[in-house]
């Protein structure tokens, strides 16, 4: 098996040709750093994502709070992520980094807040 | 009206407005203060929710919120004064005119550092032909209605543009439930970054229409249906070839615009290319106590890079403030062969340390010979595997020769394969 990949962990966006037939026996050729031979190991095996989105929250001057997935989670779960987030409700005050949901969806990783709301009227 | 005085004057709390106000206090300014028009800092930051920053700055990927917030946490602690919800009006005969609850406010500054970002173009700006119904958004406008105040904006999508704004949208849009049936650019090649069409549109199948634009828009209230075509290598849509999509929404990521309506009140001097001042390595417009940074300068595509400029304007703002930078010598540098700009436009020789010159490529290609010529001569050169006009690129001139120049300098780009 043969792939081209376009490396997504930096902009500089390498294309990495991965020749394989298993995990055990794979060629990888045009990475440029460590974190893009294991960005095209995981691609070929198991492509993973950091999943964002926004939950609704109680604050006055926003009706959302911006989460994410604490490490990347498998590409086929995004969706599914998705729909489970529109269920989520969080309360003021929150900090950047705090759990909204432990091990989101059973992917090991939590959904973390990605910004701090105190839920004050008054400017920051 | 109330006077203000300070050393060193920042408009706009995005990353470079932040980062500048930071670097100014690090440098030694005492009094610093930073103007926003909005109730919260971070700019746009606060509605890129996905991740993707910091990797170049901070060494781990962010999201946009995550990397304004530490940011901030630095501006918070360092006793700089911060003026949200105020708007600066006008910049006159370097006194700063801002409205604020309490009306007008005069601030006065040793040194300013413009970083008011940008804006979107519009519909107006590509004049499409066709009805005004409701549905059309452009990019950023769709984020700030989904992220921040979870609006739903439409079912059936079409994106025109292939800005990094405008894919990350289609990816959104995706999650949220929507169906991006195209993305459609007008160019023969992507005007963002090819990890984003990996991952917002390869990902998700949403298919990317080159060489096609919008020749149509109809439906009365609502939008109804977007007309696509192909177009020749002139440019020119070939209508014998259309075809109608049917969506209710259409979003347009079709480029941004330094927001300089502040700078041509004070008189600054504007590039035409960059639509942001002219500057020198310092960041210093063509008035000296004048300094601009990040996306009112130039449109960045990477934030860190933003920063890094916000950082090198706020420092030497706070050094000409304190009368401790002089430039008495300036060199033009101009854009060659193969490119579309470079940023700065002049260097100054004395210069503490390397300069860097940031610049974009006329065309995407492969084995890309990027050079700095000095008086004809080579100064520095870079190999490049790949490079497109959407990617900034940059050449670095190290301090022994930075300080040896005596001379016009010419940034050149030549592919060995062109991709277009």
């Amino acid at each position: 098996m043969k792939k081209t990949l376009t490396c997504i962990v930096c902009p500089r966006g390498c294309e990495i040709t991965a020749e394989y037939t298993s995990a055990e026996d794979i060629k990888l050729t045009g990475f440029s750093c460590p974190r893009g031979k294991e960005y095209a190991l995981s691609e070929c095996f198991d492509p993973k994502r950091v999943f964002t989105s926004s939950v609704r929250i109680d604050d006055p001057k926003r009706r959302m709070l911006p989460v994410r997935t604490q490490e990347p989670v498998p590409k086929d779960m995004l969706l599914k992520c998705a729909a489970e987030t529109k269920k989520i409700e969080v309360r003021t005050p929150v900090k950047v980094g705090q759990v909204i949901e432990k091990d989101f969806l059973g992917t090991g990783t939590d959904l973390v807040a990605s910004m701090s709301l105190d839920g004050e009227v008054a400017d920051v | 009206m109330k006077d203000y005085y300070c050393d060193v004057a920042v408009v706009g709390a995005g990353p470079a407005g932040l980062a500048a106000a930071a670097s100014a206090k690090k440098e030694g300014a005492e009094k610093v203060v930073l103007i926003e028009r909005d109730f919260r800092t971070g700019g746009i930051l606060q509605q890129c929710i996905h991740p993707g920053f910091g990797l170049k700055y901070f060494g781990r990927e962010l999201t946009g919120p995550e990397y304004a917030e530490r940011f901030f946490d630095i501006v918070r602690a360092s006793g700089i004064e911060l003026m949200t919800n105020t708007t600066a009006l006008e910049l006159r005969d370097h006194v700063l005119v801002c409205a604020c609850s309490e009306g007008i406010l005069h601030v006065h500054f040793g040194a300013i550092v413009l970083a008011m970002g940008c804006r979107e173009r519009t519909r107006a700006n590509l004049a499409i032909p066709g009805s005004r119904p409701s549905g059309i958004y452009t990019a950023g406008t769709a984020q700030k209605l989904i992220n921040i105040y979870g609006e739903k904006i439409g079912r059936e999508v079409v994106i025109l543009g292939s800005g990094d704004i405008g894919m990350i949208m289609a990816r959104r849009l995706t999650l949220e439930g929507a169906h991006v049936k195209a993305v459609v650019e007008l160019m023969p090649f992507l005007a963002g970054l090819t990890r984003n069409k990996v991952q917002c549109l390869d990902d998700y199948n949403i298919p990317l229409l080159l060489s096609h634009t919008i020749v149509d828009i109809s439906g009365v209230d609502r939008l109804e249906s977007v007309t696509v075509a192909p177009v020749d290598e002139k440019r020119r849509p070939i209508l014998e070839k259309s075809e109608v999509y049917t969506c209710d929404t259409l979003l347009l990521s079709v480029g941004l615009i330094p927001e300089n309506e502040l700078s041509r009140t004070g008189g600054v001097a504007l590039s035409g290319v960059t639509k942001g001042p002219l500057v020198n390595q310092y960041k210093q417009t063509e008035d000296p106590a004048v300094f601009a940074c990040g996306n009112v300068l130039h449109v960045n595509d990477l934030v860190d890079n933003v920063s890094n400029e916000g950082e090198a304007a706020g420092k030497y703002a706070a050094r000409y403030a304190a009368g401790k930078l002089v430039c008495d010598k300036e060199f033009e540098v101009e854009a060659g062969e193969g490119v579309r700009y470079v940023c700065p436009q002049r260097v100054v020789p004395s210069g503490d340390g390397s300069i860097t010159l940031y610049f974009r490529t006329l065309l995407p290609g492969r084995g890309t010979e990027m050079r700095c010529l000095l008086d004809g001569q080579e100064l520095v050169k870079r190999k490049g595997v790949r490079t497109s006009p959407g990617t900034m690129e940059e050449l670095v001139i190290p301090p022994e020769k930075a300080a040896a120049i005596n001379g016009k300098l010419v940034v050149t780009a030549t592919h060995e394969e062109v991709l277009a």
